[in-house]
């Protein structure tokens, strides 16, 4: 109940259970365990990647405040473990690209020994225009639709389940992608040299396209 | 030391009352919002905007300035003789970087964001990253702000007495008509609080918000410093050292579970801190060892060998409240109400 309404369910409660005919034939009538899709070889992207919410921000907002990045590197960072950063011959403050099949991000390196091996961390909701190519944290991350996603139930009014983008529809499946990282520039190297943009961008085909428009500011 | 008239607790000669906060480690997230506060409300301009009056760093880590532990200041064994200070530069400080949001939000530029001069440091460059391999790396976030010592060896460093303990609440403050910028108080403070201001050419610092403890804070009232108001988890008590009555006295006298950072300096800080606890160590396997994840020595070496006694009295209260039993150490340290944790009008004459 809310303001003493019931909740526009069938039942009028909370409820996990969800007779449609779609759930029922998937399997997914009330929560399901499935395996993830491999989305990227692990031989081919050794490090599994994330993009937690940070506390510097909500959301994107304040994440170009002139202030805030003062006390940051002032420009995207990705938290490497040292060991996996040492294999690729990447020190603290070089910049690096890190990328999989669908894109590639231009980002400096930070060195982070709570890092697990073999995983980069990238705080999420940097904005576009803090990367030399205009894309974001979200480029690597694909986003699957399922056809339980499309359900209207009741079909006329939608009042159990529909499609609400960011409640119900299809997200970033943030936690099975993997990517590698690889050296740009070293920071030893002279910092006021700025790197081209133009460095080894991946197309991304229509998937990338997809996460190029709904990927962005979160 | 002298004592006041009705009080048992030590303050500096001729001070009648000395304002003190604790700060709670184990409840700082490290999101920067007491550095914004303070930055926002006094040092955004006018040569200050490489100050950090209050800041917040990563330990083990080198802090800001760079490696102010390393800069000596403070006072010799005897507590009588100056220890020799350096004076950081601005590399130390690291610079307050401009940024091309101009270019790119109006001119179209399609360059990146970024500072518009070489950024290799900064006040929080070395942001989590702390010390130890995982699974058993540590770290943890230390605020801090001027401690208005009640022995401050950056008056002592001043020829002018510009720099002054003022005797209502025992707050150091820079007088800034008499100050002629010599920056022996830069380098007399051993936790590299009072900074120079270049424009000013005047030395500058914490005021512990001293307008908003007069009663001019927001809403013409009486307001705790911008640095604890405004914390997310509030993990600040303000008050007085002497309000024997009050949660800081309890805290640093009482129970002593609350300590100094680098006693050793032999400022005797105001600000104290009640130390930080971590999670055991873990095996390769993820089993829970019998190991302190913290390493003992070095929060000895940040907060002397109290720290000891403090951690053991907080882990038998906790023991108490876990069995159900009451605490009043616990309570104080859990109070999630404003008044019990910002007590400021409690003597008439402050």
């Amino acid at each position: 109940m809310q303001e003493k309404n019931p909740w526009p369910t069938f039942t009028g409660r909370q409820q996990y259970y969800i007779d449609h005919d779609w759930f029922l034939e998937l399997d997914e009538a009330l929560p399901t365990h499935k395996e993830a899709p491999v989305l990227q070889e692990k031989s081919e992207y050794p490090l599994g990647y994330n993009t937690p919410h940070s506390r510097w921000s909500i959301h994107s907002t304040w994440r170009d405040s002139s202030k805030m990045l003062r006390l940051q590197r002032g420009e995207p960072t990705v938290y490497l473990n040292p060991d996996d950063a040492a294999e690729r011959g990447i020190e603290d403050g070089d910049t690096v690209r890190v990328y999989n099949d669908l894109d590639s991000v231009e980002v400096q390196a930070k060195i982070y020994p709570s890092g697990e091996p073999g995983t980069a961390r990238h705080y999420f909701s940097w904005e576009r225009f803090q990367y030399p190519d205009r894309n974001n944290f979200n480029s690597l991350v694909p986003m699957y639709m399922k056809p339980t996603q499309l359900v209207q139930y009741p079909e006329d009014t939608g009042e159990h389940l529909r499609f609400i983008p960011n409640y119900w529809g299809p997200t970033g499946v943030n936690s099975d992608v993997r990517v590698e990282v690889e050296l740009v520039e070293s920071a030893a190297d002279d910092a006021d040299d700025e790197t081209d943009g133009e460095s080894g961008s991946v197309s991304g085909g229509a998937l990338g396209r997809l996460s190029g428009v709904l990927g962005g500011d979160d | 030391m002298s004592q006041s008239d009705d009080s048992t607790v030590d303050l500096a000669e001729g001070i009648d009352h000395q304002v003190a906060m604790v700060m709670d480690l184990n409840k700082c997230i490290g999101c920067q919002t007491c550095t914004i506060a303070c930055k926002t409300n006094w040092t955004e301009s006018g040569g200050r905007e490489y100050m950090y009056w209050n800041n917040v760093e990563t330990k083990p880590g080198s802090g800001y300035p760079r490696d102010w532990e390393e800069m000596g200041g403070g006072w010799d064994e005897s507590g009588e003789e100056r220890t020799p200070g350096d004076l950081p530069d601005r590399e130390d400080y690291g610079r307050a970087w401009d940024f091309n949001h101009e270019a790119i939000m109006y001119e179209g530029s399609d360059e990146p964001l970024r500072p518009l001069e070489n950024a290799d440091w900064g006040p929080n460059w070395d942001e989590d990253e702390g010390a130890g391999e995982y699974p058993n790396s540590y770290y943890f976030y230390l605020p801090r702000i001027c401690n208005h010592c009640t022995h401050p060896s950056c008056v002592e460093a001043c020829p002018r007495s510009a720099i002054y303990k003022r005797e209502e609440d025992g707050i150091v403050l820079v007088d800034q008509d008499r100050c002629r910028g010599y920056r022996y108080c830069v380098e007399g403070c051993p936790y590299k609080k009072v900074f120079y201001n270049a424009e000013t050419k005047t030395s500058e610092k914490c005021i512990f918000c001293y307008p908003r403890i007069e009663g001019e804070g927001p809403e013409g009232e009486v307001r705790p410093p911008s640095c604890a108001e405004d914390c997310p988890p509030q993990l600040r008590h303000v008050g007085f050292l002497d309000d024997e009555d009050g949660p800081i006295h309890k805290l640093v006298n009482e129970y002593e579970v609350a300590v100094r950072l680098h006693p050793e300096y032999r400022t005797e800080p105001n600000v104290y801190y009640i130390p930080p606890y971590a999670p055991p160590q873990t095996s390769e396997g993820g089993e829970t060892l019998d190991a302190e994840r913290i390493p003992r020595d070095y929060l000895e070496e940040l907060f002397g060998p109290k720290v000891n006694e403090a951690l053991n009295t907080i882990s038998r209260e906790r023991d108490r409240v876990r069995r159900g039993e009451e605490s009043e150490l616990m309570e104080i340290l859990s109070t999630v109400n404003n008044d019990d944790q910002y007590r400021l009008e409690v003597f008439d004459d402050a």
